[in-house]
């Protein structure tokens, strides 16, 4: 596999880890009662990570766009 | 085991660090976060942690290099976690079994079952019942045909055995097959002193009797969402079974010392060694208790009324000491030592025969392929066991004495001259039992 495809492989699971994980923390928080507030600021990470996930897989594109244009 | 736990997260992704941290403090522990090897370096100083998740790619360099720092005792329970699933396979081919491996993105069970000391199942765990049974026998047969139904319901399960059959692996399978999304946490009630146990249980509150400095929160509320189990839940004194009564039918607790009522959500799995009959006579529990308790009662059987399991479990616990010590041979238990291993009682059951297979693996040689098993794997409980029990009433003082015999020369594997001296009689007097016997055959 082409290495820089590999890495923008890893670089967008970073961003699903961040959404997993605030994800299950909002669940927890429920269940304890709901904070809202730290509610509320798990999901604008998982926002924020949807994003970065999103810009990840743009680059994702344009990488193996640009590696098919390369010469053979 | 019922004990708050330090963990050290590494990783340069403040978002997880922040996530990740509120979700383990969630679960009862103190989290530390290091965002560099120079951070997590710092914090290991004059530090013991018992956990820690490691990220392989930092901004200074990779989590590995985390490792040697690691190895001080008591060594913590090192999980790495890594983006690239062909990574783990490199990792555990240098590295071996000391460490796990979880590959982002990460959920809450694969945390748990890091955190319960599970680790994370192979894939190729290869015919073990609910990932960690071994056995194939009808009787064990049985009893995961029981697993497999109380498993996913919510009933209370009590487990009865004697020492060393696993208990303790069958209460980790009815979790494991129940899919709880909390914890497994287990508890031995016959190892805390009795001032202590309501605290272990309930918690307490800050100040709640000298020695209190802090809020403790007991098991029950640590295995919310989960499993709790309650073993040698016999060896509880009478006077906490009805705290423990009153906790069952409410589902409620009160943390010692405070006022509040907390509702708890786990299943119950309890264990005991004593016997049915001694159960009632002995007054070791409160009937009702008994009652709340096994609602689903599961016998797990002696190793000595499954011996046809023996081979896979001798070789199941072959195969993890390879892998523990890193062993570069495989390693085979040979036909005439696995016959020697099923004609010998096994008073101390599935444990013993852990410990007898280990001891045999000291003793083997590093190039070997044969595992070598000591002459004599008796342990002195072996003899005195079988005294007391299995006599029944109703037969001829003959057909006892020809089964004892028999049952002697078994054990002394057909040695006459020891069977004798075992049985008090001289060997002559053997010679004509026996001779009695074939003619008696042969009629």
């Amino acid at each position: 596999m082409n290495p820089d495809v590999s890495k923008q492989i890893h670089d967008i699971r970073n961003p699903l880890n961040v959404i997993s994980m605030n994800a299950e923390l909002a669940k927890m928080l429920l269940d304890q009662g709901g904070d809202v507030e730290r509610i509320k600021h798990c999901l604008d990470k998982v926002l924020n990570a949807c994003q970065q996930a999103g810009g990840g897989l743009d680059r994702l594109r344009s990488q193996s766009e640009s590696d098919c244009e390369e010469p053979g | 085991m019922g004990v708050l736990a330090e963990i050290l997260v590494v990783d340069d992704d403040q978002d997880f660090l922040e996530a990740a941290s509120g979700l383990l403090e969630g679960l009862g522990y103190r989290v530390t976060c290091a965002s560099s090897l120079k951070a997590a370096s710092e914090c290991l100083v004059g530090r013991r942690f018992s956990h820690v998740f490691l990220d392989l790619m930092l901004e200074d360099g990779s989590g590995l290099q985390l490792l040697p720092e690691l190895q001080g005792e008591p060594r913590p329970h090192v999980t790495v976690v890594t983006g690239h699933p062909a990574v783990k396979g490199m990792l555990k081919s240098l590295y071996g079994p000391q460490v796990d491996y979880l590959i982002k993105p990460l959920d809450l069970a694969q945390l748990q079952r890091v955190l319960d000391g599970d680790g994370v199942p192979e894939s190729d765990s290869g015919t073990k019942h609910f990932g960690s049974l071994v056995g194939d026998s009808p009787i064990m047969q049985k009893v995961y045909e029981h697993i497999g139904r109380v498993a996913p319901t919510e009933a209370n399960v009590m487990l009865m055995g004697e020492s060393g059959v696993g208990k303790e692996v069958v209460a980790k399978a009815i979790h494991r097959a129940s899919s709880r999304p909390g914890p497994f946490v287990a508890i031995n009630c016959g190892a805390i002193p009795t001032e202590l146990v309501g605290s272990e249980l309930f918690g307490h509150e800050k100040g709640a009797f000298t020695g209190a400095v802090d809020r403790k929160i007991g098991v029950f509320e640590q295995a919310q969402g989960g499993t709790l189990f309650l073993d040698e839940v016999t060896e509880m004194p009478l006077d906490q079974q009805t705290n423990l009564l009153r906790a069952l039918e409410t589902m409620e607790i009160k943390r010692v010392g405070g006022r509040q009522n907390i509702a708890i959500d786990c299943r119950i799995v309890a264990a005991t060694n004593r016997a049915d009959k001694e159960l009632a006579d002995a007054a070791v529990l409160r009937e009702d208790l008994y009652f709340r308790l096994a609602v689903f009662p599961i016998r797990i059987p002696a190793l000595r009324e499954r011996l046809m399991d023996i081979p896979a479990l001798a070789q199941s616990f072959l195969d993890a000491l390879c892998k523990q010590y890193g062993r570069a041979t495989e390693l085979n238990i040979s036909e005439t030592d696995l016959s020697r291993l099923q004609r010998y009682p096994w008073p101390g059951n599935v444990r013993e025969l852990r410990h007898l297979i280990h001891r045999a693996y000291i003793l083997t040689a590093v190039d070997a392929d044969v595992l070598a098993i000591p002459e004599d794997f008796s342990s002195p409980f072996a003899n005195i066991e079988k005294a007391g029990s299995g006599i029944m009433v109703g037969r001829t003082i003959e057909d006892v004495e020809k089964e004892l015999i028999e049952g002697t020369l078994s054990q002394t594997e057909g040695d006459k001259r020891k069977a004798a001296e075992m049985l008090g009689i001289s060997l002559k007097t053997l010679y004509n039992r026996l001779n009695a016997y074939e003619a008696e055959a042969a009629k």
